[in-house]
């Protein structure tokens, strides 16, 4: 039985240290550096909430954790979407009215982390929507959830990950020249 | 450099990146999700979500799929209008609050069945609505509320309010922030969702 206001069964416990990498991988590539322990937060917190309304849970259906991981994804992207909305009408406040940013220590205590040369090189030269359709792939999102969340098809996820990873080596390419 | 070893490489940034977990734990997670105290950032994402679901389940409401029984009273196109009634009443909440003024009705939920009077009520008013119009009144409410959001203060968005919902004999009103509000709201839209999505999925026969 899960409890319904504190603390996290077991299951979530696994599921949070299973996936949390990969949440918080997603934001390292897209999301602003120092905004992406907040948003980590927020998409926990939404699965959390969400978990505890899900009886049966998806994976215990699907017989594997896939639907979760899906869940993650998308809610990892409506979570971005909608931080970009509060950061551009923020912009347009005038500044006695901009809130100061949250900042609660918590967030604080969490690493930054390196991406490394080829996610680094994507960042640089990909659209948000390419990183998305990259990010989701390398962690094992399937293209059919992935172009559920996007709001594109299947084979144009396909199209966009090979155009994605061409872009990728154009640019290493140049940069070993 | 040869595909394969792009993608080699690619993976291995992949898992670097996805290496060690955040020092906030599963617990503290937890402690955060009250609705009470979710972000303005958490709210605007789940009622985005909604809006994806309501698209999918548009695409699997045909004119045949309307007229299923999918509760003791209503069909899967009640059902809808029912969801699009109470997107409108949360947007209309959030406005109202936003503009600080008081609500001068209330809607009241019986301890079973919740306010099963009101929610009749609407539903008979969108009686001749087509199923692509109520999608369109929810996810026009939605995106509105959505805007409210966006506008609300920071004190407005957390402050305690009061609701025309209530409860209880006496009736009570109901108290919590607008966020939470929201989620709730969010929360009722899902519970139905869930129940069209598998019955829409079921085969017909």
């Amino acid at each position: 039985m899960r409890d319904a206001r504190g603390a996290p069964d077991r299951e979530f416990e696994r599921l949070f240290a299973e996936y949390g990498p990969s949440v918080r991988a997603w934001l390292a590539v897209r999301a602003p550096a120092g905004d992406a322990d907040d948003l980590f937060q927020d998409v926990w917190t939404i699965f959390c909430r969400r978990w505890r309304e899900w009886t049966p849970h998806p994976q215990a259906e699907a017989g594997d954790d896939r639907p979760v991981l899906s869940f993650l994804y998308r809610t990892c992207h409506l979570v971005l979407l909608a931080h970009r909305r509060v950061r551009s009408r923020r912009a347009m406040l005038p500044l006695e009215e901009s809130p100061e940013p949250a900042s609660d220590g918590l967030a604080e205590r969490t690493r930054q982390i390196q991406i490394g040369e080829c996610l680094s090189a994507a960042r640089a030269c990909c659209s948000d929507e390419d990183l998305a359709v990259l990010t989701a792939k390398l962690s094992g999102v399937p293209a059919r959830d992935i172009a559920r969340t996007l709001r594109i098809t299947e084979s144009a996820v396909d199209h966009r990950y090979r155009a994605t990873v061409g872009r990728i080596r154009d640019r290493l390419s140049g940069a070993s020249a | 450099m040869t595909p394969e070893d792009l993608h080699d490489r690619l993976i291995a940034d992949w898992r670097q990146a996805a290496g060690p977990m955040p020092r906030v734990t599963a617990t503290e997670i937890a402690e955060r999700a009250a609705p009470e105290q979710a972000s303005r950032v958490a709210v605007l994402a789940e009622l985005e979500d909604l809006r994806l679901s309501f698209t999918e389940l548009h695409g699997l409401l045909d004119d045949q799929a309307a007229d299923v029984r999918a509760t003791s009273r209503w069909t899967a196109r009640d059902v809808v209008a029912h969801l699009a009634s109470w997107a409108m009443e949360t947007r209309r909440e959030a406005e109202t609050l936003l503009a600080g003024g008081a609500f001068d009705y209330s809607i009241h939920f019986e301890r079973e069945g919740g306010p099963r009077a009101w929610n009749q009520q609407e539903v008979d008013a969108r009686a001749r609505r087509t199923p692509a119009e109520l999608f369109d009144e929810l996810d026009r409410e939605t995106i509105r509320t959505m805007d409210l959001m966006l506008e609300a203060s920071e004190e407005v968005f957390g402050a305690v309010a009061t609701l025309p919902r209530t409860s209880g004999d006496p009736a009570e009103p109901w108290r919590m922030p607008l966020g939470a509000m929201v989620l709730m709201s969010c929360w009722h839209a899902r519970l139905h969702l869930r129940a069209l999505e598998e019955l829409l999925r079921k085969p017909r026969v």
